[in-house]
């Protein structure tokens, strides 16, 4: 069997997987949105992408480029976390067991793995595409559709840029301390590092930039600069994205652009980014453990292991070899004793308590925060504490909390959970609490300074945010099974906290946001996530 | 003490019937739920255990409907799945300690019923040890000591050998007959000698659907004088095969002696045998071969 063949196959069953399942028709959805929200009216609350108070005519070359840039962007970032699970899947399914014994080489599983992530990520580009020439008849700024200059900018502009994020969810994956939670935040910021080292990049001389905008900006900036003279080509500032007008609208002025000139050189430079994702691909091979449980994640069982030895040497017990204690079955005749009355009940404390020790284990380096937050709490300026110290002592934890509400779908162990009484009020509700005292844990001191300084209004939003966090980790965590769309929604959340944007405060971080009575706007939304969490376990519990 | 099933019904995506029209009375002993792969013995222990919500029919434990009250149930019940997943980072006593919480125990007598349930299931001196690196068999007892926490009054155990060695398999099969005596134990495999040790009553199903519910005597009576033994060559063997429900082989010197279930002698040599439960099983669960005089 050819190496293309084998890849081909690889691929092909794995993309099929994926878009068989309910949640790719929910991804298709979200591209249909996206492809309608990229092309705003004019005037409208927010613009896409706008050369200072100017954009292009929707004619078919600028709805192809601009959507296409602002797909490689949109999709790039959420689309990662979309496709960085294909190795998982493999090793949570065990067929990874069954592919580790055949002859296909890391190097084509992970490349494999890097058409079947571009795949799906091209899938959601596509429905993009398809969507902007309704739009473009929508918008009815120019009717004439002309399908090269529409889509040719997908092909060259967004699907290079797709295929590095394809394979650097490959690469994420195979690296251990990239795997988790960890790597989702991770990405996060050097996503956002890149893209904001990238937009300085767009000026009028052409540039090899991910994204495509140092192909496609220039020639925008000139014809901007032909049809308006003011128009001020060396100071211009791009912005492309979400730009939301804080008052008004924007009523940006349009101008002819007839699209990129495509050359060799631009081809060239687009075909550069697939030469660099099949190399980030391949070199995914090299700390891909091929699912040998004695690599990877099996290393920190192993190092679990030696530690419980060395507390069994150290107690000067007998030591008892592994092999041993499994084959020397003790014939001891072993007496039951039977529960005593009210030995059962509903004990939401214990539960509590049993829920706490899950979410504080391991933890040791962690506490580092916590002690971190208390210093600075004590030191800085009331305002610092506020701004600052708190988000980032809320953000902490968020690899703990993205943890709740998903453990039973990770490890199996809903069968023995949901048969054991009221799973639904009891342990539920103690998962939330104890996701409240991690929240308490890590911000108590903030909260002290608010009451010492009589900030009463800060310190209630303070309340809320300690309750939503954990409701909104276990609402996603519940519905999803995977603490991933938490990690990826939280950290959004806390840099547009960080960012100072007032409708996002969720914790009383931002005195103005506090004063427009967000936080009990955020109460609201706390109880309704508790009431998902809820509905999202009553359909596991009842199958 | 009763759990009463009746005309339970379970149909899943795709109009996929797991179970159908399945009726049976239980009391205190242990039910040995025979029956092949995919007959139907998963989707009834997980409606039994409350985890699976039946298509249609009732179930009652004590008179109350466990599908509209759940928790009825859930507080008095002992249930190890077939496939179930442990915290690979927690030890086995940790473990313990957060399902004896699930389970709404109290602490102190949670702690001495941990204790000798790791002593029954032969953990005691790996219960500092994280669940990660044990082997299967070691995990399987883990899920057994778990499933009898509560001391429950329902202990449904499906396919509680898979992964044990022989030595612990008999000893699982002892604990079994030893609880018994004042709880309803259902004990759902496709060993056959699992349930020839332990149970007292054996129901059979196949296809979703009750085959035969009785008493292990009564289930042998039922192939008495059908099952037989006799010698063919080699090369009779696998027209042998076709033709009788083989329950046996064994290679000669001399040939092959066969075991079958036939109404009739399959050959004039052929000697009548007291059945086994495997025999019966067959019997009942086996499509009769072509030509088979059954």
């Amino acid at each position: 069997m050819s190496v293309v063949h084998r890849l081909y196959h690889l691929a092909r069953a794995d993309f099929f997987e994926r878009v068989r399942r309910h949640g790719f028709l929910i991804t298709m959805l979200f591209c249909v949105y996206a492809g309608y929200a990229f092309l705003p009216p004019n005037p409208s609350p927010y613009a896409t992408l706008k050369l200072d108070q100017y954009r292009g005519v929707y004619n078919s070359a600028w709805v192809g480029t601009a959507v296409a840039m602002l797909s490689a962007v949109f999709i790039s970032m959420i689309g990662f976390y979309v496709v960085k699970n294909a190795i998982q899947r493999d090793r949570h399914t065990r067929v990874g067991q069954i592919l580790a014994t055949t002859p296909i080489s890391r190097v084509q599983y992970t490349l494999g793995k890097t058409i079947s992530n571009f795949a799906v990520l091209a899938a959601m580009a596509l429905v993009v595409a398809i969507a902007c020439i309704g739009m473009q008849v929508l918008r009815a700024e120019d009717r004439s559709i002309d399908l090269v200059r529409l889509l040719a900018p997908f092909v060259l502009l967004t699907l290079p840029m797709l295929f590095v994020t394809a394979a650097l969810a490959v690469l994420f994956e195979t690296l251990p301390l990239m795997r988790g939670g960890f790597g989702n935040v991770a990405y996060f910021f050097l996503f956002g590092a890149f893209l904001a080292a990238g937009a300085g990049n767009e000026s009028r001389v052409s540039s090899n930039e991910v994204t495509g905008m140092g192909i496609a900006i220039p020639s925008m900036i000139e014809a901007a600069h032909a049809a308006y003279p003011e128009f001020e080509p060396d100071s211009v500032s791009v912005s492309m994205g979400i730009n939301i007008r804080s008052e008004g609208e924007w009523s940006l002025k349009t101008f002819e652009w007839n699209g990129i000139d495509w050359t060799l050189q631009s081809i060239g430079w687009r075909m550069s980014w697939v030469l660099v994702g099949l190399v980030v691909g391949a070199a995914a091979a090299i700390p891909f453990d091929r699912f040998d449980p004695a690599r990877g994640r099996g290393d920190s069982i192993r190092a679990a292991s030696r530690r419980w030895g060395r507390r069994r040497r150290a107690t000067a017990r007998e030591v008892v070899d592994d092999a041993e204690v499994e084959a020397t079955p003790s014939h001891a005749n072993v007496h039951l004793t039977p529960l005593p009355a009210g030995a059962r009940g509903i004990r939401l404390g214990a539960m509590v308590m049993a829920e706490w020790k899950l979410v504080v284990r391991g933890l040791r380096w962690w506490y580092a925060g916590p002690i971190a937050a208390l210093i600075a709490s004590i030191f800085a300026p009331l305002s610092g504490v506020q701004a600052i110290v708190l988000p980032l002592a809320w953000f902490w934890p968020v690899l703990q909390w993205s943890k709740l509400g998903t453990r039973e779908a990770r490890f199996g162990t809903g069968a023995i959970f949901f048969s054991t009484p009221h799973p639904l009020a009891r342990q539920l509700f103690a998962t939330w609490i104890a996701g409240v005292m991690l929240a308490v844990l890590a911000a108590a001191p903030v909260a002290v300074r608010f009451a010492i300084a009589g900030e009463s209004a800060s310190l209630a939003a303070w309340c809320v945010g300690a309750a939503f966090i954990p409701a909104l980790a276990l609402a996603l965590g519940v519905w999803t099974g995977s603490g991933k769309f938490f990690e990826v929604l939280y950290t959004a959340l806390c840099y547009a906290v960080v960012q100072h944007v007032p409708p996002m405060d969720f914790m009383g971080a931002i005195p103005e946001a506090t004063e427009k009575g967000y936080p009990t706007v955020y109460a609201g939304v706390t109880l309704v996530l508790l009431a998902i969490a809820l509905l999202g376990r009553r359909r596991q519990v009842r199958g | 003490m009763k759990l009463a099933i009746q005309n339970v019904g379970k149909t899943y995506r795709g109009g996929v019937r797991g179970l159908d029209a399945f009726s049976l009375q239980l009391g205190p002993g242990v039910l040995g739920l025979l029956g092949p792969n995919g007959a139907g013995k998963s989707t009834l222990m997980r409606i039994l255990a409350t985890i699976t919500r039946p298509s249609e029919g009732r179930v009652e434990w004590n008179g109350v409907d466990i599908v509209a009250k759940p928790d009825a149930l859930r507080a008095e019940l002992g249930y190890l799945p077939q496939d179930f997943g442990i915290y690979p980072n927690l030890n086995a006593q940790e473990f313990l300690e957060y399902i004896a919480a699930a389970k709404g125990i109290a602490a102190r007598a949670a702690r001495t019923r941990i204790d000798e349930l790791l002593a029954l299931v032969n953990l005691s001196d790996a219960r500092r040890r994280p669940l990660g690196g044990f082997s299967g068999g070691m995990r399987q007892r883990v899920g057994i000591a778990q499933a009898l926490l509560n001391d429950p009054k329902l202990l449904i155990v499906d396919e509680p050998t898979a992964g044990l060695d022989p030595e612990e398999r008999v000893r699982f099969r002892n604990l079994l007959s030893d609880l018994s005596g004042e709880r309803i134990v259902i004990l759902s495999t496709h060993i056959v000698s699992d349930v020839e040790a332990t149970a007292t009553h054996i129901a059979l199903i196949n296809k979703g659907r009750l085959v035969v519910s009785s008493s292990p005597e009564d289930l042998l009576r039922t192939v008495e004088g059908r099952v037989w033994e006799w010698m063919v060559s080699s090369a009779e063997l696998t027209a042998a095969k076709q033709r009788y429900r083989i329950s046996s082989t064994i290679r000669r010197s001399d040939g092959v002696r066969v075991r079958a279930v036939s109404e009739t002698a399959p050959s004039a040599g052929a000697q009548r045998v007291a059945p086994s439960l495997e025999d019966a099983y067959l019997f009942h669960i086996a499509p009769a071969a072509a030509g088979t005089p059954a």
